[in-house]
């Protein structure tokens, strides 16, 4: 682990508001989609499932794993508007290849916000799962799980370090 | 002047993402070609004119440094310009590619501003 900070507290906080504010960005210049942090515990509606869970690990100085689940409910949109499709044009093989498009973005961008581009990682390939709302529930509770709310619906993102 | 420019990415919605940012970035584009791998690209400059490529990197079948190697050993490719579209953008990342003859390089997400200036530059000869 790189020496900028002092804790694991102080490291925690600073890679989750790089991670929020690069999650944002993304989510803004490529989907037009707005995104603020909310304390899971204030969350209280669990939206429709299923949920996809997108993750992708990297490794140079030091190595972790981010992922991301997003509510079925939002999926369409979100790629409707990355791809500049109606959402009755969007496949359903075009759903997992977004998602990992997206996470791809996002993790490359993180880790320059985090680490600098002085450092290089290498990323692994993103992989996408569905998920159930017991796999929702658990893994929103998670110490290493945020809660972004996007458009008003909670999207969970997962950062190991 | 109008250009004909090759997109590479296995991912269809990167290829998506940058054929819609060519487009709205004000470049006169005359067709935007696609190619899943390295391997079908190299066909696809093999049968037409194209200006300028845009690759990624990691793709199965050939990747985007094996076909960048493929055309610096055909004598009609050798000269056609290479960008990368890249999530990874470390300097040492970068110094290996310049290393490779790549000619530029954008970070995703590629904006529509950054794609124009970078091929203006490069086909009108100032990088």
């Amino acid at each position: 682990m790189s020496d900028f900070l002092n804790s694991d507290d102080e490291n925690r906080v600073f890679s989750v508001n790089s991670m929020e504010e690069t999650l944002s960005s993304v989510l803004q210049e490529q989907a037009f989609m707005f995104a603020e942090y909310e304390d899971a515990l204030d969350i209280a509606a669990t939206p429709t499932p299923p949920y996809q869970y997108a993750r992708i690990e990297f490794d140079g100085p030091c190595s972790g794993r981010l992922g991301l689940v997003f509510p079925h409910s939002l999926l369409h949109e979100l790629i409707g508007n990355m791809l500049g499709l109606e959402i009755d044009e969007i496949e359903q093989e075009d759903v997992p290849d977004a998602l990992m498009e997206l996470l791809n973005v996002v993790c490359g961008k993180f880790l320059v916000a985090a680490f600098g581009s002085a450092v290089k990682f290498n990323l692994a390939i993103p992989t996408v799962s569905q998920i159930d709302v017991s796999d929702w529930e658990t893994q929103k509770l998670k110490p290493n799980t945020t809660v972004l709310l996007v458009e008003g619906e909670p999207v969970l993102f997962e950062l190991s370090l | 002047m109008s250009y004909n420019v090759l997109v590479v990415d296995d991912s269809k919605t990167a290829r998506m993402m940058l054929a819609k940012t060519l487009r709205i970035s004000g470049l006169q584009i005359n067709e935007v070609f696609m190619a899943e791998n390295g391997a079908r690209a190299l066909e696809i400059l093999q049968e037409n004119w194209i200006d300028l490529v845009l690759t990624d990197l990691h793709m199965p079948v050939m990747s985007g440094m094996d076909m960048v190697e493929k055309m610096a050993a055909d004598g009609l490719l050798s000269s056609l310009p290479v960008v990368v579209i890249t999530s990874d953008a470390s300097q040492q990342r970068m110094k290996e590619l310049q290393e490779h003859g790549i000619r530029d390089y954008l970070c995703k997400p590629v904006r529509p501003e950054h794609v124009k200036k970078t091929i203006e530059d490069i086909l009108k000869g100032t990088t």
